[in-house]
């Protein structure tokens, strides 16, 4: 005797269906076990690029076989690092977890604390936030035989290294400029012809809110003029947005003509590529925010971490730092062969702002309150 | 084990919060009766079958289905309707709409386990049995009312459990359908030897399925009997009135035997049973006399109306102060004439009040 | 066939003091530790979160009321308050007179083809609100949106309309909101038993009179069910008025919690008490309903087939309102879909429409290696999610509605509490109460499936209970008097009879999930990330346009999803 249900859909199936598909997941994540030939590739690429790494590291890099990293969203890191990386170095293989500054920060010192991270290497662009965790211990205190190659000014030793620098300046839309406007953007040489811009009710700026890139512009500027340059950027009647990718997509649509504070290298010049309208410059003296890795303290693969981290501060590292995610070099021996660097109106800024990013911290609670109530909510 | 009730109620009450449906009622049913739980609507018989069927909870009270206990409040049992077997014939059938008529009398034999062939073998004697042969695959939306209730009481008689309730079976049919089926469900049920309770609200149908009548009203039982016996013998105005017509007579009581009405007359009754000076009779009883008829009982009274019915007339007559109506198949009796009318001793029932 | 009947009064007083079996308050334990679970654990660690400077775990963190007092005693947060009030109730009352228009025109009025407009009209509640911002940003940016370039090719001076407002994202919320409405009412509006509308007719009521004493009444409960869960929805949406609002100065609460969380410095703490902020709107918006509703509490049920109510004819009107719908239908949808798909071929929006410029590199981009793990596992999330989350929402809404075992209330309570929980909000939560979890928990697939399990269950509940209540209970009953236990009544009995609700809730569910963002956006790790957070996270990394070609793709996902509902609910006849 036929049972009830003469509906048709098969739960059961449903179900087997989500099984499948989640074993399979779970499948793909198993790691490879390295080839000894990988792992030879791998040391003589070592070798060869990093001078001064051990035998021992690298061949208990490669039996590890994989390294976590947790980054910010970087426009070309998939094939520029992780790839390159990867076809250097066979026997690891390299996982990213891409995500913006607070939930990387977060995510990271949460599991850090509850015990339980995948992390390997950790990036970050908030130098006292770094220094802090330093200071907790969820760093690994190491320091990378290719550490030398990195400026002073773009690490603390022994834990973070940057990996390339974001270059804050002003930026505008070329086919949206008067010849007048032009002539003036030529001109301009420091940060105090920046509030000056012939751009009345046509300039965007981003808020002070938005991370470390645009708090430092609001705070050097005030430390230097005192509030009243906010106040003067205020009367050019700025559009403020909640951050740099929305201005840049608005800049390229030709709502305004110009915007100060732009971390351009990065955002800027990611439609630049794509062929939009833009230009931009760094007026003196230069403002930069470093992009910079650490190792985690209880890493998992600690020695896969240290050859990434070795790798990234080597030339040949650097060089794909800098050439595939945009930013500017943190070190004088890397080649910048960005597009758009080997343009004539790209110049990198002369001199740097050494910053107290501690203060920068500290301030930014009152300068948000200034901020808003100059620039309004 | 003969004298071992089939089904046993023991002190029954339940409330719903401050509301007490059923209070204290107490049967006793052997196997193979009929019963009948009569009353008017509210008066908590639907409650007290659900009751046995375990589908409520009683507040205090024993129930025994054959010899075991399936719920006592004392001792703390109350076996779910799952376990009683017991079978339950809903008022609105419950035919489960997307399963065809066999799959919905198959069910039960399925949860039993028993084999495909012999339990579709079952299912089509049980079919032809309530005249259904030959609408195994129809599905009920498609079915008559009358033949849904037959699928519905094919379903619970297909699993042979011994015991089987029937809720206001025949209350969602027309009339000539109603009356044929009262028949036929008498006779299956009589053939197939089981114990029967059901819940009516029409004394008509009682009388003709019930070996024993269980009246009820307010939530108490009032009187249990044969139907005949609780017909000819109520004993209370309530269930005189609720089982067929009846004529009330305040009185005194001058005896046991005998009555003084208002006017001053007295009447021979049966025999005082009750305190209420209450007595009545019903009014296919009274005879209707020429004027001065000598007769026991006998009261000089007068027609004031008439309605013919077919077989009876009803005659309303006023006697001695008292109104009376009066059914006789002669349908002759003139309105406004002067007659007698008997109320004969046997008849006068002495009643309690209310209930 | 059709009326009020008695019995089923009767049937309602029946269930008070019916007696339940061991095995369904077994269930009802199991369904309340889960639930308990799933909504209770992020909800009491958020409140912890609210009271401590530090996330949790952090060394040398301590009690304190700041966070509390800058969220509740200061004027900060006064201005982002009341914006967010002001976008709920704006989007709660414009969804719901939406939804009543539509549901009446298409239940009422006699239109060409009513059941293929219905779903049309259904589509905007298919693409996430981000989806639609997105979309409409396309169409109604100010001065290059191209809604205003063909404005300006026309000849018109400046911008017809700017999204980048108020009224802006008030109208992306509404679009998306209003078939929802339109659906929770077009039901009631149906079963209105004709009679009933009749009995006013014939004592002298015009139609419109009809419609605002006897019919607009009846659909009060259903009407105020719509303003507060779509106005709750509306208010704890950060995408869209972080998107469309901050170049006009609109900040919101949830705007400014995601600003919290996910820029440095974070202030995790501090977003732990707005989420509380958030939390109090909506439990004293769920105690205003609840109020209004037992007003209005007369208990009617309709047995059998409802007679149907005869559509108004319309006449010469008839044209003028299916082109008023189909407006509304080019606007609402059509529009939209076009500039997603238009847009997704772009490399950016300029002051040009440049047809030389369409490129394939979007979608190039979205299908390449990790990318393309998100699109299977977004399909696996809303796939299982949905089927979980209806299983349980299916459970939990017959031990509700079909028994009378204690502690039912509460389950009733815990399941709908949710609703109260903004996603962000049940996200952080979520973060501390898991990261500690054994098994490799935390960073699966899995910790999404519990958060959606959580966010999600009080639509299936919501969904099924009505169904539920319009199987009579002596289904069950007879089931249950043959001898079959609660599982196989709910498998072979009630479960078929609901399968309509079941599926409708599935889609449902199901498309909510794959549309996640707030909560999935903190909890995602590198093997679980969704379509959604791509989309979301390419509005930072490639630019709005490889946004759109996401959207695009997600919205053909969803399209399956449906598309495979409709089939398996043209098979269930229940």
């Amino acid at each position: 005797m036929k049972r009830c249900n003469n509906t048709r859909i098969p739960r059961a199936l449903h179900f087997l269906k989500g099984i499948a598909i989640a074993s399979a997941l779970f499948a793909m994540q198993q790691p490879a076990s390295a080839a000894s030939a990988d792992v030879a590739t791998a040391w003589k690429n070592a070798q060869k690029l990093i001078p001064g790494i051990s035998k021992e590291t690298v061949d208990a890099a490669c039996s590890e076989g994989s390294a976590m990293m947790y980054s910010l969203i970087l426009r070309g890191e998939q094939e520029g690092i992780i790839g390159h990386f990867e076809k250097l170095f066979p026997c690891i293989k390299l996982k990213v977890f891409n995500a913006s500054g607070g939930v990387l920060s977060q995510r990271f010192t949460n599991e850090m604390r509850a015990g339980n991270s995948p992390t390997d290497i950790w990036m970050n662009s908030s130098p006292v936030y770094g220094s802090r965790l330093a200071k907790e211990g969820l760093l690994l205190n190491w320091t990378p035989p290719t550490a030398s190659l990195i400026d002073d000014l773009w690490k603390d030793e022994g834990y973070w290294y940057a990996i390339g620098l974001a270059h804050i300046g002003i930026i505008w839309n070329t086919e949206d400029i008067k010849p007048e406007q032009k002539k003036w953007l030529e001109g301009v040489k420091t940060w105090a012809d920046v509030p000056n811009g012939p751009f009345q009710n046509n300039t965007g700026l981003v808020d002070i809110r938005a991370g470390g890139t645009t708090q430092i512009f609001y705070y050097y500027n005030k430390q230097k003029y005192g509030v009243d340059y906010w106040k003067k950027l205020a009367t050019l009647k700025p559009t403020i947005f909640s951050g740099v990718n929305p201005l840049i997509g608005r800049l390229v649509a030709g709502d305004f003509a110009y915007a100060a504070g732009i971390t351009a290298d990065t955002a800027g010049a990611t439609q630049w590529l794509k062929g939009a309208p833009l230009q931009w410059k760094f007026p003196e003296p230069g403002l930069a925010v470093p992009y910079f890795i650490g190792i985690s303290a209880k890493a998992p693969h600690p020695n896969a971490a240290k050859l990434f981290m070795a790798w990234s501060l080597s030339t040949d590292g650097q060089n794909s730092w800098v050439n595939s995610s945009g930013l500017a070099p943190a070190s004088s021996h890397a080649t910048d062969n960005r597009p758009y660097a080997k343009k004539a109106w790209y110049k990198l800024p002369k001199t740097h702002y050494r910053a107290d990013w501690q203060k920068i911290a500290t301030d930014l609670k009152a300068d948000t309150q200034t901020f808003t109530s100059i620039f309004g909510k | 084990m003969v004298n071992v009730p089939q089904v046993r109620l023991d002190n029954i009450t339940k409330s719903f919060g401050a509301t007490q449906i059923v209070r204290g009622v107490d049967i006793a049913i052997d196997r193979g009766e009929i019963i009948a739980l009569l009353g008017p609507s509210g008066c908590g018989k639907t409650t007290l079958l659900r009751c046995i069927a375990g589908l409520e909870q009683p507040t205090g009270g024993e129930i025994s289905i054959g010899p075991k206990k399936v719920f006592s409040s004392s001792e703390f049992i109350n076996e779910p309707p799952e376990q009683r077997k017991i079978g339950l014939v809903f008022q609105s059938y419950a035919l489960w709409p997307h399963m065809t008529v066999a799959q919905n009398v198959a069910y039960g034999l399925h949860l039993k386990k028993i084999r495909k062939s012999e339990a579709e073998a079952k299912v089509q004697k049980i079919l032809s049995t309530v005249g259904l042969s030959g609408l195994s695959d129809r599905f009920p939306s498609t079915l008559s009312g009358g033949q849904q209730q037959r699928v519905a009481v094919a379903r619970s008689l297909v699993v042979e459990n011994d015991v089987i309730l029937f809720d206001e079976p025949l209350s969602n049919l027309d009339l000539k359908l109603r009356e044929e089926m009262r028949f036929e469900l008498r006779q299956l049920i009589n053939r197939l030897g089981l114990t029967a309770i059901f819940v009516t609200h029409d004394q008509s149908e009682a009388m003709v399925l019930a070996d024993r009548i269980c009246l009820m009203h307010g939530g108490k039982l009032l009187q249990t009997g044969t139907p005949r016996s609780v017909y000819d013998e109520p004993e209370t105005r309530f269930a005189m009135n609720f089982l067929g017509a009846a004529n009330f007579i305040d009185c005194s009581f001058v005896d046991d035997r005998t009555i003084r009405i208002p006017s001053g007359t007295i009447l021979q009754i049966r025999g005082r049973k009750n305190q209420a000076p209450l007595v009545g009779i019903r009014p296919e009883k009274i005879r209707i006399e020429p004027e001065g008829s000598e007769s026991p009982n006998a009261l000089k009274g007068r027609i004031t109306d008439s309605v013919f019915l077919g077989g009876t007339t009803l005659y309303r007559v006023e006697a001695e102060g008292l109104d009376l109506q009066v059914a006789s198949p002669d349908p002759d009796h003139v309105k406004g004439s002067g007659i007698a009318v008997v109320l004969p001793p046997q008849f006068l029932l002495s009643l309690q009040e209310g209930a | 066939m059709t009326g009020i009947a008695v019995g089923k009064r009767r049937h309602w007083l029946k269930n008070r003091g019916r007696s339940y079996s061991r095995a369904e308050s077994a269930l009802c334990a199991v369904l309340l530790v889960i639930v308990g679970a799933l909504v209770l654990l992020p909800l009491g660690y958020l409140l912890y979160g609210a009271l401590r400077d530090s996330p949790p775990r952090t060394p040398n963190a301590g009690y304190t009321w700041a966070n509390l007092v800058e969220i509740y005693g200061s004027l900060h947060f006064a201005q982002p308050f009341l914006t967010t009030l002001a976008i709920g109730i704006s989007v709660g009352i414009g969804s719901a007179i939406l939804g009543v228009l539509l549901a009446w025109i298409i239940t009422r009025l006699d239109i060409p083809r009513p059941g293929l407009w219905e779903k049309l009209l259904t589509l905007p509640i298919y693409f996430s609100p981000l989806m639609l911002a997105l979309a409409f940003t396309a169409l109604g940016a100010p001065r290059v949106g191209f809604l205003n370039l063909i404005w300006k090719t026309l000849g018109g001076d400046g911008s017809a309309v700017s999204v980048y407002s108020f009224s802006g994202i008030v109208f992306v919320l509404c679009v998306h909101y209003a078939p929802y409405a339109m659906l929770v009412l077009t039901a009631p509006m149906r079963s209105i038993s004709a009679e009933l509308e009749e009995a006013a007719r014939v004592l002298g009521s015009s139609r419109w009179h009809l419609m605002r004493t006897v019919t607009i009444p009846m659909l009060r409960p259903a009407i105020f069910s719509v303003v507060l869960i779509v106005g709750t929805l509306a208010a704890e949406n950060f995408a869209v008025p972080t998107l469309l609002g901050r170049q006009s100065k609109i900040s919101t609460i949830p705007g400014e919690i995601y600003f919290w969380l996910t820029y440095e410095p974070s202030n995790p703490n501090l977003a732990a008490a707005a989420g509380t902020l958030l939390l109090l709107v909506t439990i004293s918006g769920i105690f205003v309903y609840r109020y209004m509703t037992r007003m209005s509490g007369r208990f009617v049920t309709i047995t059998g087939k409802p007679k149907l109510i005869p559509r108004l004819p319309l006449g010469k009107w008839r044209s003028a309102i299916t082109g008023l719908l189909a407006f509304y239908l080019a606007i609402t949808t059509i529009l939209p879909i076009a500039a997603l798909i238009f847009g997704s071929f772009m490399p950016y929006i300029g002051q040009h429409i440049d047809f030389n410029k369409l490129t394939l590199h979007n979608y190039q981009a979205a299908l390449q290696g990790e990318n393309y793990s998100a699109i299977t596992h977004s399909l696996f999330l809303a796939v299982v999610s949905a089927t979980l989350i209806t299983l349980l929402g299916f459970l939990v809404s017959y031990i509700i509605r079909r028994t009378s075992v204690p502690g039912r209330g509460l389950l009733d309570y815990l399941s709908a509490l949710p609703i109260a929980i903004p996603g962000m909000v049940l996200g952080v939560g979520m973060v501390w109460a898991y990261v500690i979890a054994p098994f490799g928990l935390w960073g699966s697939i899995w910790i999404l499936l519990i958060a959606y399990m959580a966010r999600f269950i009080v639509h299936a509940v919501r969904a099924i209970n009505a169904s539920l209540l319009q199987v009579s209970g002596e289904m069950d009953e007879a089931a249950r008097v043959l001898g079959a236990g609660i599982f196989r009544r709910l498998r072979q009995i009630t479960m078929p009879l609901t399968m309509r609700a079941l599926l409708s809730s599935w889609v449902l569910v199901a498309i909510f999930v794959l549309n996640e963002l707030s909560a999935t956006i903190l909890l995602y790790s590198s093997k679980s990330i969704t379509l959604s957070v791509l989309t979301w996270n390419a509005l930072d990394m490639y630019g709005a346009m490889q946004a759109f070609a996401f959207s695009v793709i997600q919205g053909c996902m969803t399209a399956i999803l449906v598309w495979v509902s409709y089939r398996l609910s043209g098979k269930a006849t229940w």
